[in-house]
């Protein structure tokens, strides 16, 4: 049996406990004052007895809150004290300090004649302390959002951070990062139908895991590429599936899975990539109005949601019924009514916080199944196969949002289905010549 | 003794209280997306800490009663009290 420890979670539900010992605390001194009313004082010479069962009453009744708020409050303790105890097993060194200093540093009958600062200098080995600083970006990431809330130079940024609401400008020089992602290269987006067909093309998937899994797939194509999955559930209704890879490279490239991409859609809600879909869903003759769900992984996530956001797209070209996205800051963004949108982002990726919210405002209807999974390294926190991982662990969860996720989403696991590839480039005249193989490395 | 009544409603209030914060616990649990032995034994203990909460809000509904009913005591031997007084006043 699968054991899945969500520290996240237990965090959230250490606060929920705290709160309401303190809630029980509160009534325990009200049922103490009440007990200390004049009004009982002035009428107990008139039935001395019952005064005293009264006072015998509340001071039972206020023992009793006493204990329960001791035992939550010790409840909430032990919550936050195995998140901590996990929290410092993953800080502590997991490289021995012997890596990261020479041997002699630790040799007492040594240390008092070899002791020399630019020896131990020369010595140190860099890589040990490089994996032992990624190691604990985990951590930091999970408090990212209180980190730059405190040193980041722009102070308008320090307030948005504060407000709980979505940074509208850079932390550094504090200018609007709408107009900063504007200025970064885009296109009108283009795609090309690729001869690959991928081995679960004629398979719907099976679970949302399942779904996830196929975007992670794609990611290792050679190509950046997307891919829409039409399911024809057996009354013959056609739904589709929409499989978003996400960011293949830092620098600009001639494809829409980039870092500029990547963050004119997170900044702007649009780009060459959320127009790539658009042009695929045309391309596969998808009808006006068809339902459609959207899987994506970082990048993918990001251009999912702000489809799901767009008037023209959701409700004008089709009908974005629910949005899968892992590992992408999405907080920020709001889906249009009539999708329900579940993100599941672990707390250690710094991916997910750079959006600088903690999670969606009150009052969204976005789900946040939100985990804390440090694999000691900034890529690993990030790719999709641990997102895979955790969403499984998920199969089994009573929660009701989940599970009407998973019941929603049927239609869309069901019937015989068709896989179309296609290739994305931002501009029409970077795609090549022929249609040829997307998978090929 | 409309004081006394006041002090019943307001444990009454509180008991409310009590079980509405029951709920909520029983809610954050159900709400978390949490699965594994742990989190089904963590749900376990959650549906104890809200039977306890039920309890004590009844102790206090209990006080409430226990107030109430002295407050209509108190009305009733004042009510004596006032009677007999009116009585020794007539036969002054």
């Amino acid at each position: 049996m699968r054991i899945q420890v969500d520290y996240d979670e237990m965090r959230r539900l250490a606060a929920v406990w705290s709160t309401a010992a303190w809630s029980l605390g509160e009534q325990v001194v009200g049922l103490a004052v009440t007990a200390a009313d004049p009004a009982i004082v002035a009428a107990a010479p008139f039935d001395p007895w019952g005064a005293a069962r009264v006072e015998a009453t509340l001071t039972r009744a206020g023992g009793r809150l006493a204990r329960l708020a001791a035992t939550l409050t010790a409840d909430a303790a032990a919550l936050r004290a195995v998140v901590a105890r996990e929290e410092l097993a993953d800080f502590l060194p997991d490289i021995e300090l012997r890596d990261l200093l020479p041997s002699y540093f630790f040799d007492p009958r040594a240390i008092w004649h070899r002791i020399d600062p630019r020896a131990i200098w020369r010595r140190v080995n860099p890589h040990a302390i490089g994996r032992a600083v990624e190691a604990r970006v985990g951590i930091v990431a999970a408090h990212l959002e209180d980190v730059l809330g405190l040193v980041a130079p722009s102070a308008r940024f320090r307030t948005d951070i504060s407000a709980r609401r979505p940074a509208r400008v850079d932390p550094i020089f504090g200018l609007p990062l709408r107009s900063e992602a504007k200025l970064l290269p885009d296109g009108p987006g283009a795609v090309q139908r690729c001869v690959d067909v991928p081995p679960w093309g004629a398979t719907p998937p099976a679970t949302p895991a399942e779904m996830l899994r196929r975007v992670g797939e794609l990611e290792g194509y050679s190509d950046a590429v997307l891919a829409v999955q039409r399911v024809r559930s057996p009354d013959g209704a056609a739904r589709y599936v929409v499989y978003l890879p996400g960011m293949r490279a830092f620098g600009p490239t001639p494809t829409p899975q980039d870092l500029p991409d990547a963050v004119r859609s997170l900044e702007t809600g649009s780009s060459s990539y959320t127009r790539c879909v658009v042009q695929a869903l045309d391309r596969l003759g998808v009808p006006q109005g068809a339902p459609v769900l959207l899987v994506g992984h970082s990048e993918g996530g990001i251009v999912a949601a702000d489809l799901a956001a767009d008037r023209r797209f959701n409700g004008g070209r089709v009908r974005v019924t629910h949005v899968l996205a892992a590992g992408s800051p999405i907080s920020g963004t709001s889906a249009l009514a009539g999708t329900t949108v579940f993100s599941v982002e672990n707390d250690a990726d710094v991916v997910v916080h750079l959006d600088g919210l903690q999670g969606p405002g009150p009052g969204s209807a976005q789900v946040v199944y939100r985990y804390f999974d440090n694999e000691r390294s900034v890529v690993r926190n990030h790719e999709v196969a641990g997102y895979v991982r955790h969403l499984e662990g998920l199969a089994d969860s009573p929660n009701p949002r989940w599970r009407r996720f998973v019941a929603e989403t049927a239609p869309y696991r069901f019937g015989e289905s068709e896989t179309i590839v296609f290739r994305l480039r931002d501009d029409p005249s970077a795609l090549p010549s022929s249609t040829g193989s997307c998978a090929s490395r | 003794m409309d004081a006394l009544d006041d002090l019943a409603d307001e444990l009454v209030r509180r008991a409310r209280h009590i079980e509405l914060l029951g709920d909520r616990l029983l809610t954050a649990a159900a709400d978390a997306l949490w699965t594994s032995v742990a989190a089904d034994a963590f749900r376990d203990q959650v549906y104890r800490r809200r039977r306890e909460f039920d309890s004590a809000a009844h102790e206090v509904r209990a006080a409430a009663a226990v107030v109430r009913h002295f407050a209509a005591d108190v009305r009733s031997r004042k009510r004596v009290l006032a009677s007999i007084e009116e009585w020794v006043g007539r036969l002054l």
